[in-house]
């Protein structure tokens, strides 16, 4: 059968005699079938656009990237794993950032949830003015990151610095402490400003939580004698864990691709000690012209952040079903 | 005497707590207070050591120094721009989608909100290298449309994701009466739906224009000229290679902070109360 004689065959809405089938007006189901799917094309329409277009777009161009020719003026050919392995044959521009980019997002991720747990408890308790001091501590979460980084760039100046200033007059140490020239302590000052960026949000996503438990199991709790330790395992901790494990995942993200505080702070230095992947991208894309292994070590770290999701995902997942 | 005893210790549970919230507060504030103090030291101040932690004569030369900077408006106005146009079309396109997911989606609107909460977590770092070579074949690197675009590309489905929680908590029987008026489905949300959800729409409008007021990493390798230049760029151009004029820096800094700390006290409630809600839904 060709298309001719089902457009044919079919009945067209223009029909004035005859007898109808029950229930079907003029523009009856049909129409609202097709008013619906316009509804939900006004609707979906524009977030599809952006999902499709303004990411999904990019992503597909950036992996074929990675598997194409891009060194030689872009021609896109495709070259295979070419990329790949001129990336893995040079192990120094990989292992290294991969490792610090490790530390920092889980060394601030850890840290981050332990204070803004604590931060969380102490704000769910009866407090005088604990609404100022919520506002208060969401400040740092409002800056730029960038003023953040050099904030703390400031404060830790070996030379000047508010840091140093403090622990001299406090006698705490007799010279002022290269912070961000030492590649032992470098490391750990964009940790320390990554938690100080980071903390807040925690805080206030922890503290939702722990309103959303229902006040009878804190007075049941009581009743029976619990103590603070108890009621913290058995009421408080399942309260609040599928947020924790999802601000943690955010968080961690987060911190896996912080590109501005490290650029900012440090620059990657001293040494390359603070160097993480997404600087590491940077560089070999703009600085080194190395097109090919920046496009082949950007779709690793994608491949990375996919992983982490969906194993994280699963374990939240899970966890709902318990 | 044990009701004393009792009374006593939860005394001290209080001061306790009292104690560690002040430390909290000087962790998360003392940075602040270094950058006002610095912000008002004259430039020969700065360097002193042993560091003081006021100014001895607090002068505003850093502050009018910043602001008769010939850039100054520039790149305010820039900022202005790419934040107010991004956040804009972000919030417009997530009020859409968000009304979609509430009132027209099946079980597909769980997946559509798993990708949006996936979008979340793609480096960033990623998208640069497409955009630049896009942008670049467009025609349109160095300009600000490039960064509205890619400011809408990370705002959407973050905005989107907490614009539902909002828009679901508002009264089916408030649309579905503008529908028996005769409003379209577009007209019930414009009307109604969206005037009954103002506040959570507020909210995410900000959020999404905190997010591209902060953008750096799009700034940094699509722009260049200083007539395009945004606040997160103007902040670190101050940065030179050997030296930093840090009483001007602070000083920008606070400028750019303290309308942000305004309006975020003004939509704290319902901003918290949206991203809470986003995660538990």
């Amino acid at each position: 059968m060709d298309s001719t004689t089902v457009a044919a065959s079919r009945p067209t809405p223009v029909e004035p005699e005859g007898p109808r089938p029950r229930g079907k007006r003029p523009g009856g189901r049909d129409g609202a079938r097709r008013r619906a799917l316009k509804d939900r094309m006004i609707f979906f329409g524009p977030l599809l656009a952006v999902l499709v277009g303004l990411l999904g777009f990019p992503i597909v161009f950036a992996l074929y990237a990675s598997f194409a020719d891009v060194d030689d003026m872009f021609s896109m050919a495709f070259a295979g794993l070419r990329n790949y392995e001129s990336l893995l044959s040079q192990p120094e521009t990989l292992v290294r950032p991969f490792l610090n980019t490790m530390r920092f997002a889980l060394a601030s991720v850890a840290i981050s949830l332990t204070i803004g747990f604590a931060a969380a408890l102490l704000l769910n308790s009866r407090l005088r003015g604990r609404r100022v001091f919520r506002s208060a501590l969401m400040f740092p979460w409002v800056i730029p990151t960038v003023l953040t980084a050099l904030m703390w760039r400031w404060v830790m100046d070996s030379n000047a610095g508010a840091f140093n200033g403090l622990l001299l007059q406090l006698g705490l140490i007799d010279e002022p402490v290269s912070w961000l020239g030492d590649p032992n302590l470098a490391p750990w000052i964009i940790i320390l400003a990554q938690v100080w960026r980071g903390f807040p949000f925690i805080t206030v996503m922890l503290l939702a939580a722990l309103q959303a438990i229902p006040e009878e199991l804190h007075e049941a709790a009581a009743v029976d004698g619990a103590g603070w330790l108890r009621r913290l395992r058995s009421i408080i901790w399942p309260g609040v864990r599928p947020i924790f494990i999802l601000v943690g995942t955010l968080e961690g993200l987060y911190a896996f691709r912080e590109f501005a505080m490290i650029d900012v702070l440090t620059g990657g230095g001293p040494a390359g000690a603070t160097e993480v992947l997404a600087t590491q991208v940077y560089r070999l894309f703009f600085q080194y012209q190395r097109f090919g292994d920046a496009m082949a070590l950007a779709a690793l770290m994608f491949v990375l952040a996919l992983v982490a999701t969906v194993l994280l995902m699963r374990l939240s997942a899970r966890d709902e079903e318990d | 005497m044990a009701k004393n005893l009792h009374h006593v210790s939860r005394t001290a549970g209080a001061a306790g707590r009292y104690a560690l919230i002040v430390a909290l507060l000087l962790f998360a504030l003392l940075p602040f207070a270094w950058m006002l103090s610095t912000s008002l030291k004259p430039a020969n101040e700065i360097y002193t050591t042993p560091v003081t932690w006021w100014p001895s004569a607090p002068t505003l030369d850093n502050f009018i120094a910043v602001v008769t900077r010939a850039d100054f408006g520039v790149i305010m106005g820039n900022t202005l721009v790419v934040a107010g146009v991004s956040a804009t079309v972000s919030t417009l396109v997530a009020l859409f989608a968000a009304y979609g997911l509430s009132r027209l989606a099946g079980r597909r609107g769980e997946t559509l909100v798993l990708v949006l909460l996936f979008a979340q977590m793609i480096p960033t770092i990623l998208f640069v290298i497409p955009y630049f070579l896009i942008f670049r074949t467009l025609g349109l690197l160095d300009t600000l449309t490039a960064l509205v675009v890619t400011n809408i590309s990370l705002t959407v489905p973050i905005a989107t994701w907490l614009l539902r929680r909002f828009i679901a908590k508002v009264p089916r029987a408030l649309d579905e009466a503008a529908l028996i008026d005769g409003c379209g489905r577009v007209g019930a949300l414009l009307r109604v739906v969206a005037p009954a959800a103002r506040a959570g729409v507020g909210a995410v409008f900000f959020y999404a224009f905190l997010v591209s007021w902060h953008e750096y990493l799009f700034a940094l390798s699509l722009t260049s000229s200083p007539s395009n230049r945004v606040i997160t760029l103007g902040i670190t151009s101050l940065v030179g290679q050997y030296q930093v004029s840090w009483g001007e820096l602070m000083a920008l800094g606070l400028l750019a902070v303290v309308p942000l700390i305004v309006v975020f006290l003004l939509v704290e409630r319902n901003l918290v109360e949206g991203l809470a809600g986003g995660v538990k839904g």
